[in-house]
């Protein structure tokens, strides 16, 4: 269903913001993402997909207090909506149906 | 500051309702950062998260609108117009790349020429506090400004002024032209050899490579070379302890090598290729035991003030304290900042030769002039090829565009062609670059070339948006219903603008004829202007040593003997250089000092007024039967007998005194000789007197030779002098060659203007050329009319004609007064000079005249040769 369609870097958002329930902001989430992942994130890419989220209803924001690191500036925090579940939820009942259709023959493929 | 500039350019960008928390974002991050990294790096992080946060999402609505797809498309579209018109007109184009390529290449050098002239002395440390010591006072009523002063002034002035923090002194061995430096079997001649006090470097800040700053000239006989001549001498082996001989007028004399300067890429006023410790040789010995304050003046004396002294105020202070050590103190002195030296100087005797400031404000406005052509042709031509484009910018505002779009899409036209003429310019510069380096003596490195990018492209930028303004403004105000009404799209305004910038052009070009014409003209006046001596097939063969002088006599008469020479004659100066000797001179033994009158003295040897050719006007010349007499005789010029107030006859004979020590010595005037010129044109005849005292002062002999067959003279000269002192290698110079060296500066400034003159020239004539044919083309249908109606080829020719010779008649009249004017001042410069005629006022006319006409004529002729029934079919 094209509706909950998300892209790979979306959906890594999406599910940090939902680990992080109540504490899901822009520094942090990069953070978490990065220790997780062992990849690196640009700012710029996770606030334009955070953007995107809200924008398709995936997420809410709320303005939070503002801290000494951030020079008193307000921290921004996601949530996720039961629509953002949704569509979580959907992409991956389409992986797991995609994997519980992979012949034994090919699933037993291995390194060694 | 890397991280305030994101930040400014994040808050432009950055959606009103997103910045806060964002910008913590990125705050956050670059503490994170800034933990691990240095300030730098992490201000480099936190760019690049900006320059990454540049996304749809992020930045403002109002700015999608130079990013939306539609407006790339726009700018695709008039790139794409730009090109294809580009193409189209290949001509137009090759002419306007061509012009402003011209343009930015003269600025590229003249800019390279300005900043090196400019880069003298600014290497010293608190360069600001550096001052030399100069001398003011009146000489014969007139005023004069040396650069030296007398050698005990700095101990006096370092004592009781306060406010000089340190003081050193340099001397260059007087009237030495050439010192020839030995080692081993090496031997270099240097022209800029100097005698310094121990604290000369702590002064003059030149990096040190081999050697101990604060010791190197301690001693006496002790040397610093620069790297230079180091590396000549030497090579990449460190001198220090080896022995350097240094021979020259004064003798030869050993020196220990000290040290070693790095000299390159550093240009001074004083430009050392070695130093010497003040207080070595014969000379340094004298110079080390002088200690007057008054007179004497042959020595530079630099000092270094405290910071925050009035250098002016504390300059004038000067005089009033040698007057209360000596009864009588004559000149001032003043200071002078060490980094004007260079480009402002005024003085006689400068240590090396000076930049002059007058030809770097010429060769801007040269510059700037020429690009300022080469812009004005781009605007005519652009402005002439509107009524191509008009249709087409009627079709843009018919679909709605808006005027400052217009204005975007000709501005950046503008800029495409400035960006061809740029790569071009490029090229061409690393193509001229040698021409230019063995032209100025300057060099201009690959690197810096390269280096030089950004400002070729500020130079770019500029003249894009100077070129491209006027027909941007132009062509987006034209009238949609004018344009596509088919109405002429031409308003009167914009011929007359047109107008006064050929006018404009035609003014710059005169000017330049003018100048290049003067220059010339006063150059091969100077060449044939009869000098008051014989100066061609005259031989200078420098004496180098004691040894030799004394030999004088034996000199003369082997030279002598050679079939070819005609006569052999000692001096101290040859007529190509500065008279350094001079002497008050009174006729009466108790004379005030304000009735004498200060004379050049040359000591000479018997022959020498003969072998030179110069007229003697009243009693005669020295002579080997005078035998006693000759120490107190002298032979005056015409100039010296004026100074005095007497006639030629009733000066010889007479006695003169002059003042030493123990009182007035009389002289016998025995003879008269014309004035003749023993300097350049550049000053004027001042009184002059041959003495006859040949034994020590005698520098050099002139030797005059037969002008046939004289590579045989030279070369039994050779034989005769490697026999007689076969250590000493011969060196002789052509006497006129040195004379001609004397106007190398003057030649250069003429090479440079001749060659502006052809490139403005060149621009003015493409430029009219490019004009001509976009208002023949204009005007094709009244040319047809007129045929039908019976003009010939003549009549259409001449009434064409007509318009281009008008506007040469305006820059006339505006250009030649201005012309004359400036030349005249640039001909003060010399004492002796021609005098601007009203051919150079008319010649420069004609030149433009016939050269634009020539230029037109092919496009006119076509015009007038045009089928009236091809062009009028249509109507």
């Amino acid at each position: 269903m094209k509706k909950f369609q998300l892209g790979e870097f979306e959906e890594i958002v999406l599910l940090t913001v939902a680990v992080l329930d109540q504490e899901a902001y822009g520094f942090g989430i990069k953070e978490e993402i990065e220790s997780r992942l062992e990849r690196s994130v640009s700012i710029g890419a996770l606030q334009s997909a955070l953007r995107r989220m809200e924008n398709k209803g995936y997420l809410t924001s709320q303005k939070g207090e503002g801290s000494t690191e951030r020079g008193g500036r307000p921290k921004l925090f996601f949530r996720i909506t039961a629509h953002g579940m949704r569509a979580l939820d959907h992409n991956r009942n389409v992986r797991l149906d995609l994997w519980n259709s992979i012949p034994a023959s090919v699933s037993k493929l291995s390194y060694d | 500051m890397i991280k305030r500039f994101a930040d400014i350019l994040f808050k432009w960008y950055c959606r009103k309702d997103y910045y806060l928390d964002i910008r913590g974002d990125l705050e956050e991050n670059y503490l994170k950062h800034r933990k691990k990294h240095s300030k730098w790096l992490s201000d480099l992080f936190f760019l690049k998260e900006v320059l990454f946060l540049f996304r749809p999402s992020i930045i403002q609505p109002g700015l999608h609108f130079f990013f939306s797809t539609n407006q790339s498309a726009m700018l695709k579209s008039y790139f794409k117009i730009a090109i294809r018109n580009l193409q189209r007109q290949k001509a137009y184009t090759a002419v306007n790349v061509l012009g402003l390529t011209v343009g930015i290449v003269s600025i590229f050098f003249i800019q390279n020429f300005i900043e090196s002239e400019l880069s003298y002395d600014k290497h010293h440390k608190d360069g600001d506090r550096l001052y030399r010591v100069a001398t003011y006072g009146t000489q014969n009523g007139e005023d004069f400004e040396m650069a030296t002063c007398p050698p005990g002034l700095k101990g006096r002035i370092l004592s009781e002024m306060p406010e000089i923090e340190t003081s050193t002194r340099i001397v260059n061995y007087l009237g030495v032209s050439k010192n020839i430096l030995r080692y081993d079997d090496k031997a270099i001649s240097e022209t800029k050899g100097y005698l310094a006090d121990p604290n000369f470097f702590d002064l003059f800040d030149y990096p040190i490579i081999y050697g101990n700053r604060q010791t190197m000239l301690d001693q006496p006989q002790s040397l610093t070379l620069s790297k230079t001549l180091a590396d000549k001498l030497f090579k990449d082996v460190d001198p220090v302890g080896l022995t350097v001989t240094i021979v020259n007028d004064y003798g030869k004399s050993d020196y220990a090598i000290t040290g070693v300067y790095d000299n390159e890429g550093i240009s001074s006023h004083l430009n050392p290729a070695f130093i010497a410790a003040m207080n070595s040789g014969e000379f340094g010995k004298y110079v080390h035991r002088n200690d007057q304050i008054v007179g004497n003046n042959f020595l530079f004396t630099y000092v270094k003030l405290l910071s925050g002294t009035d250098a002016e105020a504390s300059g004038k202070k000067i005089q009033g304290l040698i007057a209360q050590h000596v009864e009588k103190a004559d000149n001032a002195h003043g200071f002078v900042p060490i980094e004007d030296i260079y480009l402002y100087s005024g003085s006689q005797n400068e240590a090396g030769i000076g930049g002059d400031v007058r030809y770097i404000y010429i060769l801007i406005s040269i510059a700037l002039l020429i690009l300022f052509i080469a812009c004005i042709n781009f605007a005519n031509m652009a402005t002439a090829q509107a009524s191509k484009r008009a249709k087409e910018i009627g079709v843009r505002k018919t679909f709605g565009a808006q005027k400052r779009m217009i204005i975007t899409q000709f501005l950046g036209e503008s800029l495409v062609i400035t960006l061809l003429a740029l790569v071009v310019s490029t090229g061409m510069i690393f193509l001229i670059a040698p021409y230019y380096s063995s032209f100025t003596g300057k060099e201009v490195l690959s690197v810096t070339i390269l280096e030089k990018v950004g400002v070729l492209l500020m130079i770019g930028l500029i003249t894009s948006l100077l070129a491209g303004s006027y027909p941007s403004f132009y062509l987006s105000s034209l009238k949609l219903r004018n344009i596509l009404g088919g109405q002429s799209s031409h308003s009167a305004g914009t011929f007359i603008v047109r107008k006064v910038l050929v006018v404009f052009q035609f003014v710059v070009g005169i000017l330049l004829i003018v100048g290049s014409m003067t220059i010339a003209n006063q150059l091969s006046f100077i060449q044939s202007k009869s000098l008051g001596f014989k100066s061609d097939d005259q031989l200078v063969v420098p004496l180098q040593s004691e040894e030799v002088i004394s030999q004088l006599k034996k000199v003369k008469t082997t030279f002598s003997d050679i079939p070819g020479v005609q006569r052999v004659a000692g001096t101290s100066y040859t007529p190509a250089q500065f008279v350094l000797s001079d002497n008050f001179y009174n006729l009466s033994p108790t004379g005030e000092r304000s009735e004498s009158v200060l004379i050049r003295q040359n000591d000479v040897d018997f022959g020498l007024i003969e072998t030179l050719g110069i007229e003697v006007v009243a009693g005669r010349v020295f002579d080997e039967d005078m035998a006693g007499e000759l120490e107190k005789s002298l032979v005056l010029n015409e100039a010296a007998v004026r100074a005095f107030g007497l006639t030629n006859e009733e000066i010889v004979n007479r006695e003169i005194y002059t003042e030493q020590r123990y009182g007035a010595i009389p002289y016998k005037v025995i003879g008269v000789v014309s004035d003749f010129h023993s300097e350049s044109l550049h000053r004027p005849i001042e009184p002059y007197l041959f003495a006859m005292r040949p034994q020590n002062n005698v520098k050099s002999v002139i030797v005059s030779i037969d002008g046939q067959g004289y590579q045989n003279t030279i070369s039994a000269l050779e034989d005769r002098w490697d026999s007689l002192f076969p250590t000493l290698p011969f060196e002789f110079y052509f006497l006129d060659q040195q004379l001609k060296a004397q106007y190398e500066a003057d030649q250069k400034f003429g090479q440079i203007i001749n060659l502006f003159t052809a490139v403005a020239l060149v621009l003015c004539l493409i430029g009219i050329f490019g004009l001509t044919s976009f208002t023949v083309q204009q005007s094709l249908k009244e040319i047809s009319i007129r045929k039908v109606l019976g003009a010939s080829i003549g009549n259409i020719y001449s009434s064409l004609a007509f318009k281009f010779l008008l506007l040469v008649g305006i820059a006339s009249i505006i250009s030649i007064p201005i012309g004359i004017t400036v030349m005249n001042r640039w001909l003060d410069l010399f004492a002796f000079h021609i005098e601007l005629g009203i051919a150079s006022a008319i010649i420069p006319v004609l030149i433009i005249v016939f050269s634009s006409l020539t230029v037109i004529s092919y496009k006119l002729f076509f015009a007038a040769r045009v089928n009236p029934t091809v062009i009028l079919r249509g109507e």
